[in-house]
């Protein structure tokens, strides 16, 4: 069983991290954070691709 | 007599090539390769569309990055690594990486890094996804960024041998959300 990444390399899995892989991914349910973090995406990136930019303010 | 904390205005935008890239402190030694990747490749890598960098820059007399993504094609192979056992229907599955992620020390606490997270989420669902064929967005997380990307709805691919790398396989199913 393995893991191997890089940069610009692709991720392999074998043995056990490939079963686990497989399962998690076939009865993983959809994911509430997830879909979350995508609606919070799409907004930024709406504005993103009308304006070029999306301005905030952040603390000092 | 309460006052109003001091803000500061920040851009969110793709890297230009005429952006400064120094002064970005991270504040350990482990973070020196995203300093390093912002300061040597990213201007040209975006560039020549090997990797896409989305910063967040300040405003005012002089810009300075405080936060960066950067995104790549990528894939995750999946087989048995043993001979005698069958490989999996689909062995070669498409996806978007977060090659790089990383917040200046100074600006930690200000929800950029889950913002950029939730960009990189929005283009790979709605850019990529639907056009190209792309089922993950996958990410080597470092140890201690696990729980945030946990937050931004990834998951550890949760195996012992997973566990303990120093850099954690997570993932998240585009096709579910």
């Amino acid at each position: 069983m393995s893991v191997q990444t890089s940069f610009f390399g692709v991720t392999k899995l074998t043995g056990e991290d490939s079963k686990k892989f497989r399962r998690q991914v076939t009865y993983g349910r959809p994911n509430k954070l997830a879909a979350v973090s995508l609606a919070r995406g799409q907004a930024i990136l709406k504005q993103l691709q009308a304006k070029g930019s999306v301005a905030t303010k952040i603390k000092k | 007599m309460a006052t109003a904390a001091a803000s500061q205005d920040v851009v969110l935008r793709e890297i230009r090539p005429e952006d400064p890239v120094s002064g970005l402190s991270l504040g350990d030694p482990q973070f020196t390769p995203l300093k390093t990747f912002l300061k040597k490749h990213a201007r040209r890598y975006h560039t020549e569309c090997l990797a896409k960098t989305y910063v967040y820059v300040t405003q005012g007399e002089q810009e300075k990055i405080v936060a960066y993504v950067s995104l790549i094609c990528s894939q995750i192979e999946v087989s048995s690594g043993l001979p005698e056992v069958k490989e999996y229907e689909y062995s070669d599955l498409p996806a978007v990486k977060v090659a790089r992620l990383a917040v200046d020390s100074r600006n930690r606490g200000n929800d950029l890094g889950s913002k950029l997270v939730a960009l990189a989420t929005a283009i790979a669902r709605n850019n990529v996804m639907p056009h190209v064929g792309c089922r993950f967005l996958v990410v080597d997380a470092k140890k201690d960024s696990v729980r945030f990307y946990e937050k931004c709805g990834f998951r550890l691919l949760d195996t012992p041998n997973n566990r303990k790398r120093s850099s954690p396989v997570m993932f998240l199913d585009l096709w579910k959300l």
